[in-house]
C-alpha cells in the first residue's frame, strides 16, 4: 500500500516587476505537474540539478510551501486540505531533515533542547520522561547522551546531522523527507550517516523520501528513482533497473557526466557530454523541456509535452523517442 | 613521474601554520611534493586536510594569522618563497594561475568579464587595450562561451554557474601559464556541467602543454584527470602514488577508507558502506603517533608510540603506514 501518493501537484512562483503597484509578470514553474507514490518501508530517490524544483517539492509535500494545485495523500488524508491549525497532527508522521547542519539547528538552543522542542510542542510526556527520550535518541544516533548540554556550534557536520535526524526521529514519524542530508558533510562522515540513515529506516520500519543531486548516492539507498529537470518528473524506475537500462537521453547524460573513481573504467567510457545549462523555469522550452540540450531531439519534440507513461512493468518515461 | 630530471615545481618540507587565539594550528606539516611538466598532480583528502592552504601558498597568498613556517617551493629553479612581493606577482596569473572553487565570489561584480580577462593580459603581457581586448575575446572562444563576442561585456551575475567558470578558467589562461593551480574546480557546479568543464580543462591542459594542480575531495576527477595522487590527512602526506595504483593497490589505511566509504555507480549497491569513524583530528602539535590512528582499523600500539615515515611502497610509491604491505582493500 502507498502511504505518500502525490498526484499532479503544481508549485507556481510568481515573479513580479514595479515599485509601488506590483504585478506578476510570470511564474517560475519549480514544480509542474508531479505524480509519484510512495509505498510503506521504501525510499524513494528523487535526484536532478541544482533548480530541477527537488527540494521545492520536499517542501511542499510537508506544507511547508502550499501548493498551487494537485493533491497529496499521505496515510489515508489529503494533506492540502486540512486547516492549519491541524497540520502539526500529520507532521507527527511526517518529518524533514535538511541539507545544511549548520543553518538548520538553533545556535542558541542546547542540544537537548532542540531535540526536545517537537515533544514539547506536541505535549508529550513531563519534563523527567522527555529528558530520558532526548538522551535515548541521542544513543539512537550515535551520539553520547552527556552532549545533552551542548550548543550546535561545538559539533562537526557530521555530528549536527545526527542531532537533526534525532530531532525528527523524536515523534516516531512513519516518514522522513531528507532533503540532500549528505551533501554537505565530507565522504568518510557522509557514509556513516548514510549507514545510520539505513540502520534507523530497518529498525523504526521508516520510510524515505531522499531528494539528491548526487546519483551514486541515491543508487545506494533508494529502491526506486525518479529523476526530474525543469520541474518535471522524466524518468522513474526501480533502482537497478534505472542504472542498468536509463531510457530518457537526461538520464543517460546525467549517468555518463559522473566520474568513477576507477581510472581503467573511466577511460574506456564514452561520456554523453550535454551542452549548455538548465534554461530557467520561468520561460521553459516548449514542448518537451529537455529538447534545447538533448542530442535526440527532433522537430515533434517542441510540440507537446511528453506524457510519463509506463514503457516497461514499473518503469516510466516522458519521452516520444523510447 | 614524466620529467624526472628536473621537476617543474618542487616543494620541500613545507609547513604551514595558523597563529590562532586558541594557539597554533598545523595546517600543514612537512609536505613534499614535486611535478614534472605536462603532468597532473590530484591532491585529495578531507575539509581541513590542508589541500587548499598547499595550493595558496604556491603563490603566497597564505594571509595572517596564517603564515608559511618553513620549506622551499622551487619553480623553475627558483624558490618563490624568497622572492619579493613585486617578483611573485609578475609570477601570478602570468606563469602560475589558480582557478578556485567558488566562480561567484571570486569574479568582480562591478567589471564585465571581458574588462576582467584583459587586465591580466595588460598587466603581465604589456599589451596594448586593443590587443589585450582581442585576447580576452579568444579566450571567450577558447573556453566555448556560445556568443563570445557579445558576452564580453556581460557582468558575472548575468552568466550562469557553469559559464562563470568557465571565465575563471579563461581568465587563468589568458597569460598562457605553464602551471595552473584548480582547487575545486567542479564542486559548485551541477554534474552534467562538470562533466563539460572536465573535458575542456584537459583539452586546454593537452593544447598548451600545461602541468596542473588539481585539488579536489571527489575520488572521481582524480580518476579521470591525474597522472598522479597525494592524498593528505591532517597536515601530512599519507600516501603519494600514480593515479592507477592509488584505486587498485591503495597502501595506506585512510586511502582505503576514502575509497570505500564512497557509494559508487560501479558496484551492487547491496552492502554498507564502509565509513572511516571518527573525525579528522586539528593538529595543535607535532605529530608524535600516526595521525590516523584513532580512526584506524588496523591501528596497533606501535602507531601510537611514534609516527610512521614515508615508506616506499613501490615504484614511485610512498606511504605513512608501518603496515603498508598488509593494506588491503575489503570491499
Amino acid at each position: 500500500m502507498s502511504l505518500l501518493e502525490v498526484k499532479q501537484v503544481k508549485k507556481y512562483f510568481p515573479v513580479t516587476a514595479g515599485f509601488l503597484i506590483r504585478r506578476d509578470v510570470g511564474y517560475v514553474r519549480a514544480v509542474d505537474d508531479v505524480s509519484f507514490e510512495v509505498n510503506e518501508g521504501e525510499t524513494l530517490g528523487i535526484v536532478g540539478e541544482s533548480g530541477c524544483g527537488k527540494s521545492t517539492l520536499g517542501r511542499v509535500i510537508l506544507r511547508l510551501l502550499d501548493p498551487t494545485s494537485g493533491e497529496i495523500w499521505f496515510d489515508g488524508e489529503d494533506i492540502f486540505k486540512i486547516k492549519r491549525r491541524e497540520l502539526r497532527r500529520v507532521r507527527k508522521k511526517l518529518q524533514i531533515i535538511f541539507q545544511d547542519p549548520y543553518s538548520s539547528l538553533n545556535p542558541r538552543m542546547t542540544v537537548g533542547q532542540i531535540i526536545e522542542e517537537p515533544l514539547m510542542l506536541h505535549r508529550i510526556g513531563d519534563a523527567n520522561e522527555r529528558q530520558v527520550r532526548v538522551r535515548e535518541l541521542l544513543g539512537v544516533v550515535g551520539l553520547n547522551p552527556s552532549y545533552i548540554s551542548r550548543y550546535p556550534h561545538e559539533f562537526s557536520g557530521g555530528q549536527r546531522q545526527r542531532i537533526g535526524i534525532a530531532r525528527a526521529l523524536s515523534l516516531h514519524p512513519k516518514m522522513i523527507v531528507a532533503d540532500e542530508p549528505v551533501s554537505a558533510l565530507d565522504v568518510s562522515i557522509q557514509a556513516q550517516v548514510i549507514n545510520l540513515m539505513e540502520e534507523l529506516q530497518e529498525k523504526f520500519k521508516l520510510t524515505y523520501l531522499f531528494i539528491s543531486h548526487d546519483l551514486s548516492v541515491v543508487k545506494h539507498i533508494s529502491n526506486r528513482v525518479a529523476v526530474m529537470y525543469l520541474g518535471k518528473i522524466v524518468e522513474s524506475a526501480k533502482t537497478d533497473e534505472l542504472f542498468k537500462n536509463p531510457l530518457h537521453p537526461y538520464t543517460k547524460a546525467l549517468l555518463s557526466a559522473i566520474p568513477i573513481p576507477n581510472p581503467d573504467k573511466e577511460h574506456l567510457k564514452k561520456r554523453m557530454v550535454l551542452v549548455g545549462d538548465l534554461p530557467g523555469s520561468m520561460n521553459p522550452p516548449p514542448g518537451c523541456a529537455f529538447h534545447t540540450r538533448c542530442p535526440m531531439a527532433i522537430a515533434d519534440c517542441k510540440l507537446a509535452v511528453p506524457e510519463l507513461r509506463e514503457v516497461l512493468p514499473g518503469h516510466k518515461v516522458a519521452c516520444i523517442r523510447v | 613521474m614524466g620529467n624526472e630530471l628536473t621537476p617543474l615545481l618542487e616543494v620541500k618540507n613545507l609547513a604551514i601554520s595558523f597563529f590562532t587565539d586558541h594557539g597554533e594550528i598545523r595546517a600543514v606539516d612537512g609536505l613534499d611534493f614535486s611535478l614534472g611538466s605536462g603532468q597532473t598532480l590530484g591532491i585529495v583528502g578531507e575539509s581541513g586536510s590542508g589541500k587548499s592552504v598547499t595550493a595558496l601558498s604556491i603563490l603566497k597568498l597564505i594571509l595572517p594569522p596564517g603564515k608559511i613556517v618553513s620549506g622551499e617551493i622551487f619553480f623553475e629553479g627558483r624558490n618563490l618563497l624568497t622572492l619579493s612581493d613585486s617578483e611573485i606577482g609578475h609570477l601570478r596569473g602570468n606563469r602560475i594561475s589558480m582557478i578556485f572553487q567558488d566562480p561567484m565570489t571570486s569574479l568582480n561584480p562591478v567589471f564585465t568579464i571581458g574588462a576582467q580577462i584583459a587586465e591580466a593580459v595588460t598587466i603581465h603581457q604589456k599589451n596594448s587595450h586593443h590587443d589585450a581586448k582581442k585576447r580576452a575575446m579568444e579566450m571567450l572562444e577558447m573556453v566555448k562561451i556560445p556568443e563570445a563576442a557579445s558576452r564580453y561585456d556581460a557582468y558575472p551575475h548575468q552568466l550562469s554557474g557553469g559559464m562563470r567558470q568557465r571565465v575563471m578558467i579563461a581568465m587563468a589562461l589568458s597569460c598562457k601559464p605553464i602551471l595552473l593551480i584548480a582547487d575545486e574546480p567542479t564542486t559548485a557546479l551541477d554534474v552534467t556541467v562538470q562533466a563539460q568543464i572536465l573535458d575542456l580543462l584537459r583539452e586546454l591542459q593537452g593544447e598548451l602543454n600545461m602541468s596542473t594542480i588539481l585539488i579536489t575531495h571527489n575520488l572521481g576527477i582524480v580518476a579521470e584527470m591525474c597522472d598522479e595522487v597525494l592524498v593528505m590527512y591532517a597536515g601530512r602526506e599519507v600516501e603519494r602514488a600514480p593515479a592507477n595504483d592509488i584505486f587498485y593497490h591503495p597502501r595506506h589505511p585512510y586511502t582505503v577508507g576514502l575509497l570505500t566509504s564512497l557509494p559508487r555507480l560501479d558496484d551492487r549497491g547491496e552492502s554498507r558502506l564502509v565509513p572511516i569513524p571518527g573525525q579528522l583530528p586539528v593538529m595543535k602539535a607535532k605529530a608524535s603517533s600516526c595521525t590516523f590512528a584513532p580512526r584506524c582499523k588496523m591501528a596497533q600500539p606501535k602507531c601510537t608510540e611514534s609516527e610512521p615515515p614515508l615508506y616506499s611502497s613501490g615504484k614511485n610509491c610512498e606511504s605513512r603506514c608501518y603496515f603498508w604491505d598488509q593494506v588491503i582493500v575489503q570491499r
